[in-house]
């Protein structure tokens, strides 16, 4: 495709409200693709040239009706959507949406993680397990996989209900646990490459970690809001927070501040219940439960993740920052 | 307030919560339907739980010949939907549209409702037209 496609295409999708932006792209690079495999790369240029030009009145009256409303209107309805982006606002907005949707977020956890979470300390904590699998090693892989399918499972949930809030609609947790299962494979995998490089840039030194979870640290958005692969969906990240990776650190400093003294506030509750029920209940039984209290803080996390992707390309859209 | 004007009152806020939209469109409107998106609702139909933008433009110009543009079929469609007629839900794009989602319609009862009250006034009127041929041909 040419500059000129590009730029036509761009020009085009600037007059489609910005809830139908990405859709009404898709369906004009479709019928590109199919119309230059059938017929060929000129036959295929002439048809979107003419698409776009067929297309030109009838998205100009409905800009006019609705669009140029609701290009402010589906702005104030996301809730992830800042005017300005700072520091301060940024931190703020994400403890107001971490408020409102902690609620939720604890009932995903309590559903979701907290069976697999105690199934992993169960893995981790049995000697007839230790005895079966005759490696310590392979006993923590084992849970910690458990760990790793259960956190890919709840986050995409989260994000699942989170995609939709965004876009004005409620779903409820079994319609975004299906969700969740659906994309779970490629959500799996981008996590488990997401995983190894901050874990490779943090073995390396502290700062190529954090550069490496800044850069990629939107691909769960990309993958439950456009439906890309697990490595389009890293690529695109990095792509986007490239160009304003100073400023993503300036804004998850807060944020990550929040989050930690969300977790130490649950390792002291942790430590505090452990100390009063330890001596009557098995400690499995009662840490995986006051443990899920304190990981709901890394969804503060999510939450900014979900700030930086809605104000870095509004409703999904790539087109703010470059053509097609 | 009379308790049918509120039923309808509040039936016709349901229908502008349920679409998502504040009140683009003048949803009172909402029992009356243009040929083109009688069209429109049509294909849906047809189409089943494949219906989206570009599908719905095919399935219009390979049965009635009519060429619209995409965006016309989107403009239509975002009406539709505000005016509670259809309900939206998306897939997977895949990689020939750059993984971007299509956005799939499906028809709601009051969708339904209208398109059958439609294609009713437009039978009650052809009855006893003499138009021949024409009409037989209309059935």
């Amino acid at each position: 495709m040419t500059r000129l496609e590009r730029s036509l295409i761009d020009a085009a999708a600037r007059l489609v409200p910005l809830s139908y932006r990405q859709t009404f792209v898709g369906d004009l690079l479709e019928q590109y693709e199919r119309r230059r495999r059938s017929a060929g790369p000129t036959a295929a240029r002439i048809a979107l040239v003419a698409e776009i030009i067929h297309s030109a009145p009838s998205l100009t009256r409905w800009r006019l009706t609705r669009g140029v409303v609701m290009n402010t209107h589906a702005r104030s309805q996301d809730p992830f959507h800042m005017g300005r982006l700072t520091p301060g606002a940024t931190a703020g907005r994400a403890l107001g949406l971490f408020k409102s949707f902690y609620l939720r977020a604890l009932a995903v956890f309590l559903l979701v993680h907290f069976p697999l979470r105690m199934v992993g300390h169960f893995v981790r904590s049995d000697e007839a397990i230790a005895a079966a699998l005759q490696s310590v090693a392979l006993q923590a892989l084992l849970a910690n996989g458990l760990l790793l399918i259960s956190w890919t499972l709840v986050e995409g949930t989260l994000l699942a209900t989170l995609v939709q809030r965004r876009r004005g609609h409620e779903i409820g947790i079994p319609a975004a646990l299906k969700e969740s299962l659906r994309r779970f494979p490629t959500f799996l995998a981008a996590r488990t490459l997401f995983l190894l490089a901050v874990a490779a840039g943090s073995v390396v030194l502290i700062v190529p970690g954090i550069l490496a979870t800044c850069l990629l640290m939107l691909h769960g958005w990309l993958i439950f809001d456009r439906g890309l692969g697990a490595l389009a969906a890293l690529k695109e990240s990095a792509r986007i927070v490239k160009s304003r990776l100073r400023k993503t650190l300036g804004l998850s400093l807060p944020v990550a501040g929040m989050t930690l003294v969300w977790v130490a506030l649950g390792v002291l509750f942790v430590a505090q219940t452990l100390r009063f029920t330890a001596p009557l209940m098995p400690i499995f039984k009662i840490a995986p439960f006051t443990m899920t209290l304190m990981e709901t803080g890394f969804v503060l996390f999510t939450i900014l993740t979900g700030i930086l992707y809605a104000n870095y390309s509004p409703n999904g859209s790539s087109l703010e920052e470059s053509p097609v | 307030m009379d308790r049918t004007e509120h039923r309808r009152h509040t039936r016709r806020e349901r229908l502008r919560r349920h679409s998502g939209h504040s009140n683009f469109y003048n949803v009172e409107y909402d029992a009356v339907i243009g040929s083109f998106e009688q069209m429109v609702l049509l294909a849906v139909v047809r189409l089943g739980d494949r219906a989206y933008g570009m599908a719905i433009r095919e399935e219009i110009a390979e049965r009635t010949g009519r060429q619209a543009s995409l965006g016309a079929v989107y403009a239509t469609l975002d009406r539709l939907t505000a005016k509670g007629f259809l309900k939206v839900g998306s897939g997977p794009g895949g990689a020939i549209r750059g993984g971007r989602p299509r956005r799939f319609f499906t028809m709601r009862a009051p969708g339904r409702r209208a398109l059958e009250a439609s294609l009713e006034s437009l039978q009650r009127m052809l009855s006893g037209v003499p138009l021949g041929d024409l009409r037989r041909k209309l059935g």
